[in-house]
């Protein structure tokens, strides 16, 4: 027989709120690691296309200069690794209706996007690992000369960049969530100083790249490694990103929560 | 925890412009099985999402032991366990992996999360497919993997939203036995179905829903008492009757039947008050004319012509609705 009076002993009884969330977040996080880590989409997306990316700008690396160049592949592959768990854990318990077993748990809107950003950011982690063994494998060496500031950029741009494919994923229909993350994605790419610098682009074009998150988040990598930066000094990228992650991290949950309460 | 564990509160729930439950009001008792019923649309999910604080009311409020379903719905969804209406476990994961995440995610340490898993595979006759994954399961062995993970957390309510639908017979028959076996839990148990039959075969007391408003809580036996279709006749001639004996017996007999449910030939099934009357005028008509009567059969009206005479009943526009233990008013929604 079910166990008697086992919600008495619920650990949320006795535990801090806060931990009792973080905890959910966690277990929620451990299981779409278990279910969707091999899928095809997050491996292509997250993986595959990354790795791609980086060996096409290491052929540059020479023409425009290691700290122009790095700095990006760290930032392509923190961009597609970051957004490729969201679009998938997402997208298919939409479609299969499983999210909607969630709606009946003792969740809250800062449960589900917290567990599903931190799928993101894990991936994000992996894609910073592959970009530091490429570039590492092609110049023979890696340079990082301000830790701290280098890897507080780097969590911050894999939370903003998995928070941005949580809130695409929970507001669009499944079947259009990769389409609209493709865009950000190539915009980001193409007009937010990550492959073109942003110097190179016509004038108008450089204002429009400052309305990108990627320039900001490229320029913090640029100074965490090389203490030199392209646009905007390292301080303003960092509070920039902080800001926005912030921002969608307020517009997500917002979104989530009217997602678990029709 | 003050008050009953469920006591629904003039519910408003709109969609646009559409309304799905007004102003609905009704009680569950501690260990009460209430079934919910209604056509499709009558507003029965709107309404148990409500109860299970995964939905926000236009006006009104759901309170689960004194608690606000919806404002104080981590509270309530702890001591609640749903069955939705659709399978919704995780499809890549296996039924033991499902019932241990749901566990945790309802606040069950990892270890209390396993053993809850364990036992309550047991008790819905999983064993053989705990390591399957709920994906690869047959429609029957998924709503009962559905129904684990409503009890996996031992919760006080269980709310069970069409737990039948679509399967057949055999695993119907099953869940619904586990069902009963739930009953003696003690645990208060709501329970949705298009299956008149089952709910009313399962609950002590029904509301009916039409259009998102209750046109009757009671008993359901009150409601047989209430619409007094009297008794379904069945009768079995020895063969087919002639048409123009059929003609005339059907004059004779016209002012004992109140519904000719069915006639084909040899077979006959009405609706009559006065049982008894009836087979003694067919009785001495059939036997004057050579045939004979081989097989009769006298039932209460069943369910599904109760529901259905109560639903046109709903529909009159004179807005003729009963309230609480069926007493006919004119109390109208809610």
């Amino acid at each position: 027989m079910i166990p008697q009076d086992l919600h008495s002993n619920l650990r949320g009884n006795l535990a801090p709120a806060g931990l009792v969330r973080l905890s959910r977040s966690i277990t929620i996080f451990v299981k779409d690691l278990k279910q969707y880590y091999l899928k095809a989409p997050v491996l292509s997306w997250g993986f595959l296309f990354p790795i791609a990316i980086i060996v096409l700008l290491t052929m540059t690396v020479k023409s425009f200069g290691e700290s122009v160049m790095v700095p990006a592949m760290y930032s392509v592959s923190l961009l597609f690794a970051s957004t490729s768990m969201a679009q998938v854990s997402v997208s298919f318990e939409k479609m299969n209706g499983s999210i909607h077993r969630l709606v009946y748990a003792p969740l809250t809107g800062f449960d589900l996007v917290t567990s599903k950003t931190l799928g993101g950011v894990f991936y994000g982690l992996i894609g910073v690992f592959v970009a530091t063994v490429s570039v590492f494998l092609f110049t023979g060496h890696l340079i990082v000369l301000h830790i701290i500031y280098f890897t507080v950029s780097i969590i911050l741009a894999s939370l903003l960049y998995s928070l941005l494919s949580v809130l695409i994923a929970l507001t669009m229909d499944p079947l259009k969530t990769v389409a609209i993350l493709n865009i950000a994605r190539f915009s980001m790419i193409f007009f937010g100083g990550m492959v073109i610098p942003q110097v190179l682009l016509p004038h108008w074009m450089q204002e429009l790249t400052l309305a990108f998150a990627s320039l900001y988040i490229t320029d913090s990598i640029r100074y965490g490694m090389y203490n030199t930066w392209e646009t905007v000094d390292p301080y303003t990228s960092l509070i920039v990103t902080l800001i926005v992650t912030v921002t969608l991290y307020f517009v997500a949950y917002r979104t989530a929560l009217k997602a678990l309460t029709p | 925890m003050d008050g009953p564990p469920i006591l629904v509160d003039h519910l408003l729930k709109k969609y646009g412009r559409l309304i799905a439950v007004k102003h609905l009001s009704f009680k569950a008792g501690e260990g009460e099985i209430l079934g919910i019923l209604g056509p499709n649309g009558a507003g029965k999910t709107t309404t148990l999402r409500a109860i299970a604080g995964a939905l926000k009311p236009t006006m009104g409020r759901v309170l689960v032991y004194g608690m606000n379903s919806y404002k104080e719905s981590s509270r309530v969804k702890r001591i609640i366990g749903v069955m939705p209406e659709v399978p919704s476990l995780f499809p890549e994961l296996t039924v033991r992996e499902n019932l241990e995440f749901l566990g945790k995610v309802y606040g069950l340490s990892r270890l209390e999360a396993r053993k809850a898993a364990e036992q309550t595979i047991d008790l819905m006759g999983l064993t053989d497919y705990v390591e399957v994954r709920y994906g690869h399961l047959s429609k029957g062995l998924k709503r009962r993997a559905d129904m684990s993970g409503a009890l996996v957390h031992d919760p006080r309510i269980i709310v069970l939203d069409e737990p039948t639908a679509g399967l057949d017979v055999f695993s119907a028959s099953r869940l619904r036995s586990i069902i009963r076996e739930l009953m003696k839990t003690g645990k208060t148990i709501i329970i949705s179905s298009h299956y008149i039959d089952e709910i009313m075969e399962l609950s002590k007391r029904v509301v009916i829903l039409y259009k998102g408003t209750k046109v009757y809580e009671g008993e359901p036996r009150r409601l047989r008492d209430i619409l007094d279709l009297g008794k379904r006749v069945k009768v079995v001639f020895d063969r087919e009757l002639d048409e123009s004996f059929w003609s005339a017996l059907k004059d004779k007999i016209s002012s004992y039947i109140d519904d000719t449910l069915l006639f084909t030939g040899d077979y006959l099934e009405v609706y009559t008050k006065d049982p008894l009357h009836l087979l003694d005028v067919l009785k001495e008509s059939l036997e004057g004319n050579g045939y004979s009567i081989v097989d009769i059969d006298i039932l209460p009206p069943s369910w599904e012509d109760v529901f259905k005479r109560y639903m046109i009943e709903a529909r009159d526009p004179t807005g003729f609705t009963f309230k609480s233990e069926g007493k006919p008013c004119s109390c109208g929604a809610g």
